[in-house]
């Protein structure tokens, strides 16, 4: 593991404004992968990206983590299905 | 320009207090942020619209000079400005508020040509476009036909004026999103850039019908060639093959042709299979003797 592919929680929450009790909490629930080195607690940066869009859920609409979880567990459900749409337009256009 | 009912917008009345324009707000947004609305450009465009609606109402001098002016909103700006020179305005109109990572493409005319185009940040970060370290994604779409992917191609795309060559494999479906790491915007404060996302819309220009790798064709047989067999020419994706037709060929027979589909994306020569559906033509405009010849071999059958 490099340290170019990783960025440390005190980092993250300092730079997004945000508590480090919260990225411990989404530990807690699962939603992110800490990952220790040297001591210290750090995420991937390619997860970077997840955690941007569990930040604004918390912060920007007031949902709990509780709540993150159900929201996490449908997007992946309605990007699941929103592949299976495509492949059913596609093939759809077999029959037009 | 349009006049924004910026009240209609959040679903209040006009004599709305703060802490109902808040909750308005903040149910819309729940129901519209992008965070929660993946790939949906009509939520993306209300959830500007609310935030738009939300920075002139939710902000008490804002609101003030939104009612004021109301739909004569047009000579707001005149009056604005022989109030300027009285008074020595302290602000200047459209100032550089923190911009919560919104461009002025997220807010209308109106809002602009009223305040100016700034944004206060009172509210959301914007579902993502607040840049504090990774950079933010770009999203492009690429319409090709479908003959152009039948082979790896090249193309060059501009993305925010920056000139970026594809390589685009053969086989790529219609619908795809591909990701471009490390193409989107810049980050800050150290952070890695955003990616590009690329989704390609194909248009099919050919007389195929394509399902994943494999081609679909009705081809029309005469009728004579249909019952005493023979050899006709049809077009493939990579030119004409001859096909043998055999004898008494039925009407909606299909015939496979091994490796003359669509190539597989990302594997290297291997292609899937071409399905020929014949079409057995009747003929028309049948002379005498035709008619004559049908109805004796007709009573062969008999």
């Amino acid at each position: 593991m490099s340290t170019k592919d990783i960025i440390s929680i005190h980092q993250f929450c300092s730079l997004y404004d945000v508590p480090d009790t919260f990225v411990d909490e989404l530990s807690n629930f699962e939603l992110i992968e800490l990952i220790d080195y040297e001591n210290e607690k750090y995420i991937y940066k390619h997860r970077i990206k997840d955690l941007e869009r569990i930040v604004h859920l918390r912060f920007d609409l007031n949902i709990n983590p509780e709540g993150i979880d159900v929201i996490s567990h449908l997007l992946e459900r309605i990007n699941q299905m929103q592949e299976e749409i495509n492949k059913l337009k596609n093939r759809l256009a077999l029959y037009e | 320009m349009k006049f924004k009912d910026y009240y209609k917008i959040l679903g209040v009345s006009k004599n709305a207090s703060d802490a109902e324009i808040k909750k308005a707000y903040r149910k819309l947004a729940r129901k519209y942020h992008p965070d929660v609305n993946p790939n949906d450009k009509e939520a993306e465009k209300k959830f500007k619209e609310i935030n738009e609606a939300n920075e002139v109402l939710g902000n008490p001098e804002n609101r003030k000079k939104y009612d004021k002016y109301g739909e004569h909103w047009k000579h707001a700006e005149e009056y604005e400005k022989a109030q300027q020179h009285q008074k020595q305005y302290q602000h200047a109109g459209g100032q550089q508020y923190y911009s919560g990572g919104f461009t002025d493409d997220d807010f209308s005319d109106f809002f602009s040509s009223m305040f100016g185009g700034g944004f206060s940040g009172g509210g959301f970060s914007g579902g993502g476009r607040n840049v504090k370290f990774r950079g933010q994604d770009f999203h492009a779409e690429l319409q090709l036909n479908l003959s152009d992917v039948f082979k790896t191609q090249k193309h060059t795309i501009n993305v925010n004026g920056k000139k970026i060559r594809l390589t685009i494999p053969a086989g790529v479906e219609n619908g795809q999103e591909i990701k471009i790491k490390g193409y989107g915007g810049e980050g800050v404060n150290g952070g890695p850039k955003g990616d590009l996302y690329i989704k390609f819309n194909i248009i099919n220009d050919t007389p195929f019908k394509r399902d994943k790798n494999n081609l679909y064709l009705n081809v029309d047989l005469d009728l004579y060639k249909a019952v005493l067999g023979g050899d006709i020419m049809i077009n493939t994706m990579d030119g004409k093959v001859k096909l043998k037709v055999k004898p008494e060929t039925q009407n909606g027979t299909k015939v496979k042709l091994r490796g003359k589909g669509f190539p597989v994306y990302k594997q290297k020569g291997v292609f899937g299979d071409l399905y020929v559906t014949y079409n057995v033509k009747i003929p028309t405009n049948l002379t005498e003797k035709e008619k004559a010849l049908f109805k004796e071999l007709a009573k062969l059958r008999k």
